[in-house]
């Protein structure tokens, strides 16, 4: 019996280094960015939304926030790419309230990605600030 | 300040479990340290949740209270009468040379999986999608929103967040920020990588005190072989965490249960177990089945006081899970829908189907196998005679992992989730919880070979082997390492310390493989990166690769407005060779253009329009 324990530690041995050999494979160095951009898509939608955060707390911003994108919010619910979009937009401006359904709060946040979505700004909204790369800062009543 | 914040936090932990041990703290050392981690890091996050309800600053009462604490437990501990030593070992004799040689091994496992679980954690510093969506997000809110933010958490668009799961992970992460004064990721990196290195370090040396080191050993290779495992240390998800809770709660179990006079042993037992349903709402069910199966066992064998010490130390421990749940958190998402329906799931065949194909399907991928262990892990079985057969309360583990399983069933059962979806994006997760159960369980049981005692004239010849075989591997190891290709590049070339590498920019897929060969299809236009660091710079070199594409088109290359290539690529593999002189700011921007569309590669709506690809590509 002794020469089964000793093979299967052998092999216990064995396929640890291969299956670490694997991980190893499977896992290469991060991604190195030659321009210096986060190459993980978390960091990049925080750094995309970290000038809206400043102008959120420049301005008295309270509660819940609209959130308006390039689909309409029926589209998005269906979304995969659009909804993670939103909640990594959600992610970057913790502890302001994203709400993607409903645009009847005095403040929103745009988040476009494609040119021409400036159209789905609603009626009686304004651009309080564009921060560049489609992020605006939209508030309700007269410019 | 984050390496500060967690230290304290294990320091806390390690009185703690001083405080409670009722033998030798000396002696046992390599099971309270991990143990103090794991409850460390457990206490603390419940001492900042408490305080954050109340403080927006929750740093500064958490610490204080934290202190408190510690010093109570060293003052109390400095009272106590002289311990009982622990019962003695009864294999603590010289190593073996293949205990040594077993020891080597799994010393370099631990280092390639620390490699392993940093690369993972570079790769995404926030964790994967449930380590940014879910616990990452919680403790932002506990940190920034001060103590309003339980209500804004409960809103409703933040639904998807899961606000009813426990806050373990998020006020540890919540409280290395608050600690340090910023929010660095590594905070959350540190809190998901401590947990998995106590699990480790747990199984390990209750495995060694139980059983001897070769058993213990090869426990620990089967975890750190287990590649999810490592790239899930580091992911910052609470599955980890609540492995580490669930080992620890059954090691204290076995502990306490070794003899009569163990009543902080059980105390902390209760509470370790408590903590599991601090981590996730899986630790719920664990500490209902954990506590009955011993309350049932004390009850049964007249350790009815044990029993009760054990469930003060539940209650204690479930105080900031009762404040939690009860008062704070909405409903979960699963109880949420309405029972009628989900009950009349558990008469519904086609699901009892899926989730037991699911099972056996995921039994054997969840851990990522490149070679899956079970067979070499039956073997010791064959001859099932002279197994070690489990005793007293060991045979919590198997009844433990049983009960859990089952407990997992009846929640599929009843997920009013689509069931395929539910499946596939939690089984796994799921068995990895109770796989260190699983590997204490066969590391107490499996039969090892009598041991030999270490010297005589066989290390004469056998220790240079083992130190030659052991400096081979780790240059291997090193140069294996070392000479990885990044995630997204292509190739690259060492000339000295200068190293050239070629990686992708925008406008692709991104890096597709197989066995060896890399490749990438782009969209259209698209840029291309050779990027040079280090002395020398390794200049001038030859960029190869193959172009090919899967309808005729023109392809032009540029570099600063300059055309270093064009040409018609038609169907199949076009070799292009550019000449990459000296540049001075570090990365060499090369831009191609096409003039025509990309073709869909498929029928399916997921199918992509393929303009180009990039094969072969080589530095020279």
């Amino acid at each position: 019996m002794k020469k089964g324990c000793t093979i299967s530690a052998l092999l216990i041995a064995l396929f640890a280094g291969l299956n670490l050999a694997d991980g190893v494979r499977r896992t290469p160095p991060p991604p190195r960015e030659p321009m210096g951009r986060p190459t993980n898509h978390v960091m990049r939608q925080e750094a995309r939304f970290a000038t809206l955060r400043q102008a959120l707390q420049r301005h008295p911003v309270r509660g819940t926030l609209g959130y308006l994108t390039d689909l309409p919010p029926d589209q998005l619910a269906a979304d995969p790419k659009g909804k993670e979009d939103y909640f990594l937009t959600q992610f970057a401006l913790v502890p302001w309230v994203l709400d993607a359904r409903k645009a009847d709060g005095p403040w929103a946040v745009a988040n476009l990605r494609t040119a021409g979505s400036e159209a789905r700004i609603p009626a009686g909204f304004h651009v309080v600030e564009d921060l560049g790369n489609g992020v605006l800062l939209l508030r309700k009543g007269p410019p | 300040m984050v390496f500060g914040a967690l230290f304290s936090a294990w320091v806390l932990g390690c009185l703690i479990v001083a405080h409670l041990w009722t033998r030798a703290v000396r002696s046992d050392l390599p099971l309270v340290l991990p143990l103090g981690l794991i409850v460390g890091l457990g206490v603390s996050s419940a001492l900042f949740f408490l305080a954050s309800l109340v403080f927006a600053r929750p740093a500064l009462v958490g610490g204080a209270l934290e202190f408190t604490l510690a010093a109570t437990a060293m003052w109390r501990r400095t009272l106590r009468r002289p311990e009982a030593p622990p019962p003695p070992i009864p294999w603590n004799h010289r190593m073996t040379w293949a205990q040594w040689a077993l020891a080597t091994v799994f010393v370099q496992a631990v280092v390639v999986a620390a490699v392993v679980a940093w690369r993972a954690y570079l790769t995404e510093p926030y964790g994967g999608w449930d380590g940014w969506a879910i616990w990452n997000m919680h403790a932002r809110f506990m940190l920034r929103a001060g103590p309003a933010w339980p209500d804004l958490l409960a809103a409703p668009p933040l639904n998807w967040t899961h606000p009813d799961y426990p806050r373990l992970v998020p006020a540890s992460v919540a409280r290395l920020w608050s600690w340090a004064g910023i929010e660095t990721p590594a905070a959350a990196g540190l809190v998901s990588i401590a947990f998995a290195a106590a699990l480790v370090a747990l199984l390990v040396a209750i495995v060694a005190r139980q059983r001897g080191r070769t058993p213990a050993l090869l426990g620990g290779l089967l975890l750190l072989g287990t590649p999810f495992f490592v790239t899930f240390s580091s992911n910052e998800h609470a599955d980890i965490p609540l492995a580490a809770g669930m080992l620890a709660a059954a090691v204290l179990v076995i502990l306490a249960g070794e003899n009569t006079a163990n009543r902080g042993l059980w105390l902390l037992a209760g509470l370790v177990t408590a903590l599991t349903s601090w981590t996730k709402n899986e630790g719920l069910l664990f500490t209902v089945v954990l506590a009955a199966l011993v309350c049932g066992r004390e009850w049964r064998t007249g350790g009815s006081r044990h029993a009760g010490f054990f469930l003060v130390g539940l209650a204690f421990g479930l105080l900031p899970v009762g404040v939690f749940k009860l008062l704070l958190a909405p409903v979960n998402d699963l109880m949420a829908a309405p029972l009628g329906p989900r009950l009349a799931q558990l008469a519904d065949s086609a699901r009892h189907k899926l989730i037991l194909a699911s099972l056996w399907r995921d039994l054997g991928r969840f851990g990522e196998w490149r070679v899956l262990p079970y067979l070499a892990m039956a073997l010791p079985y064959f001859s099932w005679q002279i197994r070690r057969p489990l005793v007293g309360p060991e045979r919590t583990i198997p009844a433990l992992i049983a009960l859990m399983l089952a407990g997992f069933y009846g929640v599929y059962l009843l997920s009013p989730q689509d069931l395929t979806w539910h499946l596939d994006s939690s089984l796994v997760r799921l068995l990895l919880q109770l796989w260190p159960l699983a590997l204490l369980g066969w590391s107490l049981t499996v039969p090892s070979g009598d041991p030999v005692e270490a010297g005589g004239p066989h290390w004469r010849w056998k220790l240079p082997v083992l130190v030659v075989a052991n400096i081979l591997t780790a240059a291997v190891l090193v140069v294996a390492l070392t000479g990885q290709l990044a995630a997204n590049e292509f190739a690259a070339k060492r000339s000295g310390t200068a190293r050239l590498a070629v990686t992708l920019g925008e406008g692709w897929f991104g890096i597709e493989r197989l066995g060896d060969a890399r490749w990438a299809w782009s969209s259209g236009d698209a840029t291309l990166f050779v990027q040079a660091t280090g002395e020398g710079r390794g200049f001038p070199a030859k960029l190869q690769f193959e172009l090919r594409s899967l309808a005729p088109r023109q392809i032009t290359i540029r570099a600063g407005g300059t055309v270093l290539w064009s040409g018609a690529v038609p169907v199949g593999a076009t070799p292009v060779e550019l000449s990459i002189r000296k540049f001075s700011d570090g990365a060499m921007r090369l831009e191609f253009s096409t003039d025509a569309p990309g073709v869909r590669e498929g029928p399916g709506d997921d199918a992509r329009a393929l303009a180009f690809a990039l094969y072969e590509v080589r530095l020279r």
